[in-house]
């Protein structure tokens, strides 16, 4: 098993370092001006170019990429080119919003895509069907949509929740969970519909395999087949379906982030993008191609616990 | 299938957790009240060092904290602030300035004249907008401790708005020496930055200053102010009590009114075409007249005013802030919509079978706008070949040099100088060409050399002969709109984008 963990995040990190070194070089050829982002549009080619040296963009981009490479192999991010800010401190401390709303989103969505799939596969007929219909609707939904619905009805006209703002879990638990409430529905309201049908289809798939009709048989009881046998089976392909919303919850999350006023990594990610902020857009690539490598290195963890032939292949 | 007990149990939870929450959370909707301002931003504070500030929403961050050594009023005229008194010289270019007594800067440090000379010195120095409005300040001479000289290279008509805002804004010296003013603000503004308090990009609050000289002024004890970059966020926050005052736009005003907020414009933006080529290198067309005041015959302002802005706003052939001393209201009525006159005009030129141009424009918000005009340029022959640029901070604006015409959204500006060398000098950003004919050298030359009402007859001869020679098309001067809570009052303030601090008070 160690081995296998080993070659998995071996290949996880070649891919991180692969993905970066490819988006660093391709910002420096889009021609985008992180000096004039940062001092705007009335600095004078003067001042832009002082500010240019200052930055080190004066530099071969080859020597400006292995620099920033020595300085993040040492933990250092840089200095955002914009504001006067460490770029490991403005991620640090933007990461429990986003991190809150994804690994939120995707609790809901697995909790709640389990239960649907379930009865989806478990009750064939019109209760099937109505649920499919629910579930291709919640699918189709744009989340952005869901969202700004959620906070006009709930936050504006009930005021059952706050319309914008992020409490810190530590200031306190309640208003954390009051706060973040609204934008993990409207974030998971798809991965609920995507898990659902996915779990759906290949619980139908392995109830129809012979050794489960064997288990019938022998007169085990209809929930412990469902829930022991057929659902162990039937789960991989959910699994690999969650890990992929968690990805996309997020990138999904910098929208969310934006109607509710919450200041995360997205708001952090898109304010960088308007201003050429190269330090802060590598500092937030590197963070999320970091989590997707840790994500699918733990769904692959899950699988080979789930199925140990899969650890040798 | 039933669901399992412990999951209805965790659910359980959930939703008694959530029930507790919205019964315990009601006080941060109504954290805003009389005794303290909380106001909605479009965005962040990058800098607390006004040499890097750049013009915007950021000057209500600025105001809590620095006081300027100016100040403009509701309709942007220059009075005394923390110099109480101010005079030019006979040729215009001494600017004296006599400081107010007993002026101290939070760290308790005085403020003096040396204070005033590193502060404009560190100004001209700096990236942001102060650096524009203090080019022809050479030298800064200290008279006395309480009396401080610029001498300026040329007169500049933009130096006494400069020093009512980011050029004036006073930080104490030794913040500056120490080089930490950018993340620590240390002014003489009525307010203190309460960094406890305060997350950065989420929130900031200022508690009254102890001893501020002017406190009658803002009568706040607390303010504070939240970043929203999107104004669904801002305007939900808004209705639910979070803050009490945002910049809006146009089409929340109806839905504004059902909800009980109070609504107050003033004229902004001016949106419509600069000819920039009017030598016609680019496009041979645009460098005759003829071809250019087409152009702004043919556009139907008055049914793009209704259609496109919901009637927001006031058409325009005009350029200026309709406050300002440029305007003249007759030069709206100079080019009706007229299509026939359009092409009158076109085959007067040699175009009368039309012609093709490029127009660039900023994606996004001016989007919708561009096919409408190229419609109407179509209709009298003229075919637009629509150039959408993205990010002009990023390296757009350098797409635009040698294209013959762009749409944008230009703000308007008191004193109209600012305007002026934003789009009308060979040097300006808005003018790539560097195109510039005899008249308008004359008058650049003669303006900053005038005062009171010769120097306003000079604006609005300049106004006329841009309108005249179509150096624009304009197609409307915007409304900025601000929406606020009844439970406060906010005087309007004349080509500002937010009103100043100074400016709210409590509801009488």
């Amino acid at each position: 098993m160690l081995g296998f963990i080993g070659r998995r995040l071996a290949t996880g990190l070649l891919l991180a370092f692969t993905v970066v070194t490819g988006m660093f070089f391709f910002l420096m050829l889009t021609g985008s001006d992180p000096a004039r982002g940062a001092l705007g549009l009335y600095a004078t080619e003067e001042q832009v170019a002082v500010k240019r040296a200052q930055l080190g963009l004066d530099r071969p981009v080859v020597q400006q990429y292995l620099d920033w490479l020595g300085h993040v192999a040492r933990g250092d991010l840089g200095v955002s080119s914009a504001q006067n800010a460490d770029v490991m401190d403005l991620i640090v401390s933007r990461l429990p919003v986003t991190v809150s709303l994804a690994l939120g989103a995707v609790l809901v969505a697995a909790v709640l895509g389990v239960v649907l799939g379930l009865l989806a596969a478990t009750r064939p007929g019109t209760f099937d069907r109505a649920l499919q219909v629910v579930m291709v609707l919640g699918f189709s939904l744009p989340n952005f949509w869901v969202a700004i619905i959620l906070a006009l009805v709930f936050a504006v006209r009930l005021g059952w929740f706050p319309a914008t703002g992020y409490v810190h879990l530590g200031d306190s638990p309640s208003g954390w969970l009051w706060s973040i409430t609204l934008p993990i529905i409207a974030l998971s309201i798809g991965s609920i519909a995507a898990i659902a049908q996915q779990l759906r289809n290949s619980v139908i798939t392995v109830n129809g395999q012979a050794y489960v009709r064997t288990l019938r048989s022998r007169g085990l009881s209809q929930r412990h087949i469902l829930l022991v046998h057929v659902l162990r089976n039937a789960s991989p392909p959910a699994l690999t379906m969650l890990s992929l919303q968690f990805i996309a919850a997020m990138s999904g999350a910098a929208i969310i982030e934006r109607v509710f006023g919450l200041q995360g990594i997205g708001a952090v990610a898109i304010n960088a993008s308007g201003n050429s902020d190269i330090p802060v857009i590598m500092g937030v690539l590197l963070f999320t191609v970091l989590v997707v490598v840790l994500v699918n290195l733990t769904v692959d963890i899950l699988y080979a616990a789930l199925n140990p032939k899969v650890r040798n292949a | 299938m039933q669901l399992p007990r412990t999951l209805t149990a965790a659910l359980a939870a959930v939703a008694l957790a959530l029930a507790l929450a919205g019964c315990s959370g009601g006080g941060q909707a109504n954290e805003a009240g009389s005794a303290q301002l909380v106001l909605g931003n479009n965005g962040d504070v990058l800098t607390w060092d006004p040499a890097e500030m750049k013009e915007g929403a950021v000057i209500h961050y600025a105001e809590a904290v620095y006081d300027p050594l100016l100040r403009k009023t509701a309709d942007s005229k220059i009075e005394g602030n923390l110099a109480s008194e101010y005079a030019y010289n006979d040729d215009l270019t001494e600017l004296t300035l006599k400081l107010r007594d007993g002026v101290t800067f939070s760290d308790d440090t005085a403020l003096d004249g040396e204070a005033v000379k590193v502060n404009i010195e560190a100004r001209k120095k700096g990236a942001g907008s102060a650096s524009e409005a203090a080019r022809a300040i050479e030298r800064v001479e200290v008279v006395d401790p309480k009396t401080v000289r610029l001498h300026l290279s040329e007169p500049s008509p933009g130096l006494l708005a400069g020093l009512a805002t980011y050029l004036g804004y006073m930080v104490s010296p030794k913040a500056l020496a120490a080089g930490s003013i950018a993340t620590t603000p240390v002014g003489s503004g009525p307010y203190l930055l309460d960094a406890g308090a305060s997350e950065k990009g989420v929130s900031y609050k200022f508690t009254a200053r102890e001893g501020y000289w002017n406190r009658e002024a803002f009568p706040f004890e607390t303010v504070v102010i939240r970043p929203y970059e999107e104004f669904t966020a801002r305007y939900n926050a808004l209705t639910t009590g979070q803050i009490q005052f945002m910049y809006g736009t146009s089409d929340m005003v109806p839905k504004a009114k059902t909800d009980g907020l109070t609504v107050k414009t003033v004229p902004g933006e001016w949106q419509g075409i600069i000819l920039q080529d009017r030598a016609g290198k680019a496009s041979a067309a645009l460098g005759d007249v003829r071809v250019r005041q087409a152009i702004n015959h043919a556009l139907d302002r008055k049914a793009i005013l209704e259609t496109h802005y919901g009637g927001f706003g006031q058409v325009s052939t005009q350029t200026f802030n309709p406050a300002s001393e440029a305007w003249v209201p007759e030069l709206n009525e100079r080019y009706p919509y007229d299509p026939a006159k359009a092409k009158e005009l076109l085959a007067a030129a040699g175009y009368g079978n039309g012609f093709k141009i490029k127009i660039s424009f900023s994606e996004g918000f001016m989007s919708p706008l561009v096919p409408i005009v190229a419609q109407y340029l179509s209709d009298v022959g003229i075919t637009v070949e629509q150039v959408p640029v993205n990010g002009f901070a990023n390296g757009g604006l350098e797409t635009l040099k040698g294209q013959p015409a762009f749409m944008l959204s230009f703000s308007t500006n008191i004193p109209a100088w600012t305007d002026v060398l934003n789009k009308l000098t060979p040097t300006s950003l808005w003018n790539n060409f560097k195109y510039t004919d005899d008249t308008v050298t004359r008058l650049l030359k003669e303006i900053p050399a005038a005062q009171g009402d010769k120097q306003a007859a000079l604006y609005k001869e300049l106004n006329t002969h841009l309108v005249e020679q179509a150096w624009f098309a304009p197609i409307v001067t915007q409304e900025n709109v601000y929406l606020f809570k009844p439970d406060i009052d906010v005087t309007m303030q004349q080509a500002q984008l937010m009103p100043s601090l100074r400016f709210f008070a409590p509801a009488r």
